[in-house]
């Protein structure tokens, strides 16, 4: 079942257009990581799809069409962590931040404790509750801002290059938190980013490029397209170069995203 | 030029309930004409250490020597103005430099603060937005409407504008794609190679580091962990390991076949020579 649905979205900026006629679904539960270079809509598409911008395309999210009247009701659904975390940040504590959404549902006091002590453990962000969220680092003003989201269990979660500045080790423990997550609560994912690391952990990769698809398929069939990555500026991350030069050279049969398990391998 | 860093500590709010150590007792030289990099997870006191170097916030206890001045918390207004002349600093959230409505004002503003001549003014403009592969068109646009890529490229522009001969840069390949962290690579060696400036990029962003840093200094919780060239910063892949430091993806797997096989493969610097290497032992 769909989840969103975008049918012919078009949208421009003065008299460039950002996308022409663009179609695609997302299934509930599906992790999507939608890759494209900078300046590709990325984050246009993050604000059609949250309602930031509008036109008269026809976006369908959890069998809502996306208007003007419906917004709020969408907005209830979806948890969005910005590229520019600063704009996200309103309260004066780490605690309050977490709490805030909280509050305003009108959530019980215990309960709000309970469920922020949670997120603050599984982030590792539990020595930062009573700090100022705005004195702390990119990395950690990233984690308490998609912390803030993901406590208010949404059923989407839209990522606008929200792992940026969390360095590579925590970054994938949060991603292995979040696969966690997508599991057991079928939470979907829209990952935007031109970072193909954080897609290994998703089920499908869309790529976008001058206003288009310029292909989409699962992870790991697409991950074999760097052909396309170089032309458009993506970077290959390292275990996906040397995976597939590896497999040219006849030493492996399929790419291998896990350092270890190429490891042994290739030397079993 | 030299910056030397002696019995340095910081602590956000000092002396009172709140205070937080947030770099420790720290000895280091960041060599003229070098390009240092900066590294540690998330909180490690990377961005309070290069906001100390341009005069932003002052030591604790300590001093740093820039060139020959001395920037300790008995500084006198003309040697810091002198000081964030020579050290320029972009910071790692763009937005937070900028504060004009246009990119020429914003790139123009520091020299027209150095109340420099108005036709000098517009050629250097043009010379600095040309320098991060930028074309004039960009003049009359808002800043804070540009893509993260382009907020980047304008707050170098802004910086190289005044020829500072220490340039700091704080996670600069954030928000560039592979094309635009190209673009800065080249022009991080060009600065350092035919300009010949000390320059400092703090990053998580290792794998582009190894590319192009001189000597790494790796931080934890305030403390600095190892300091020195990068090839043997970065050899030490256990101890960086056990502080959550991440070490560029070839050296990890040189490492791990030589941990877990035995086996030691050459120091390759890219995939292609790390290819051969492997063909050889498997």
């Amino acid at each position: 079942m769909n989840i969103i649905q975008i049918k012919n979205l078009s949208f421009k900026y003065k008299d460039d257009f950002v996308f022409y006629r663009l179609n695609f679904n997302i299934k509930k539960g599906e992790w999507v990581s939608v890759v494209g270079p900078s300046s590709c809509g990325k984050t246009t598409l993050m604000k059609l799809l949250t309602g930031l911008l509008f036109n008269d395309s026809e976006i369908i999210i959890d069998n809502i069409r996306l208007t003007k009247e419906k917004i709020n009701l969408i907005r209830q659904k979806i948890g969005v962590v910005f590229e520019d975390v600063n704009n996200q940040l309103i309260t004066e504590t780490v605690r309050g931040e977490l709490a805030f959404a909280l509050e305003n549902l009108k959530i019980k006091s215990t309960q709000i404790n309970s469920r922020i002590n949670d997120i603050a453990e599984k982030f590792n962000i539990v020595h930062l509750l009573d700090s100022d969220p705005h004195r702390l680092s990119g990395g950690e003003k990233q984690k308490v801002a998609l912390a803030s989201v993901l406590i208010t269990n949404p059923k989407i979660l839209i990522l606008d290059q929200a792992f940026s500045m969390i360095d590579p080790i925590e970054c994938e423990e949060i991603l292995e938190q979040l696969k966690e997550i997508h599991q057991n609560k079928n939470l979907t994912i829209i990952n935007l980013t031109h970072n193909l690391e954080e897609t290994f952990l998703g089920d499908k990769i869309v790529v976008i490029h001058k206003g288009d698809i310029l292909i989409q398929g699962k992870t790991k069939e697409m991950l074999l397209e760097d052909k396309v990555f170089n032309r458009i500026g993506i970077e290959i991350p390292f275990i996906v170069d040397f995976s597939i030069k590896l497999k040219l050279y006849g030493l492996i049969d399929s790419i291998i995203l896990d350092m270890n398990k190429l490891v042994n391998v290739l030397w079993k | 030029m030299e910056i030397k860093f002696e019995n340095v500590s910081y602590i956000y709010h000092a002396n009172s309930p709140l205070a937080k150590v947030a770099l420790n007792n720290l000895n280091v030289v960041f060599e003229d004409n070098k390009i240092h990099g900066l590294i540690g997870p998330s909180g490690s006191g990377k961005t309070t250490l290069v906001e100390l170097i341009n005069g932003l916030s002052f030591p604790t206890e300590g001093t740093i020597k820039i060139g020959n001045d001395i920037l300790n918390k008995k500084i006198s207004k003309e040697v810091l103005s002198k000081i964030r002349f020579n050290v320029g600093l972009v910071f790692q959230f763009p937005e937070e430099q900028f504060f004009n409505s246009t990119v020429e004002d914003e790139i123009s503003f520091a020299l027209k603060n150095y109340k420099h001549k108005l036709k000098r003014i517009d050629k250097r403009v043009n010379d600095a937005l040309k320098m991060v592969g930028l074309s004039s068109k960009y003049l009359t646009l808002n800043p804070f409407y540009l893509s993260s890529n382009e907020k980047r490229r304008i707050a170098i522009a802004s910086v190289l504008i005044y020829n500072p001969k220490v340039i700091i840069l704080d996670e600069p390949t954030v928000g560039l794609d592979n094309k635009g962290k190209k673009y800065f690579i080249k022009l991080i060696k060009k600065l350092k190679n035919d300009y010949h400036k000390t320059i400092i990029v703090c990053t998580h962003d290792v794998d582009m580091l190894y590319q192009i840093a001189d000597d790494v200094v790796a931080l934890n919780n305030g403390e600095i962990i190892l300091s020195g060239d990068k090839n043997e910063v970065f050899n030490e892949v256990d101890l960086l390991d056990s502080h959550n430091i991440e070490v560029p993806k070839i050296v990890k797997f040189i490492h791990k076949v030589r941990i877990t096989k035995g086996i030691k493969l050459d120091d390759s610097k890219d995939v292609k020579d790390l290819i051969k290497d492997v063909y050889r032992s498997v």
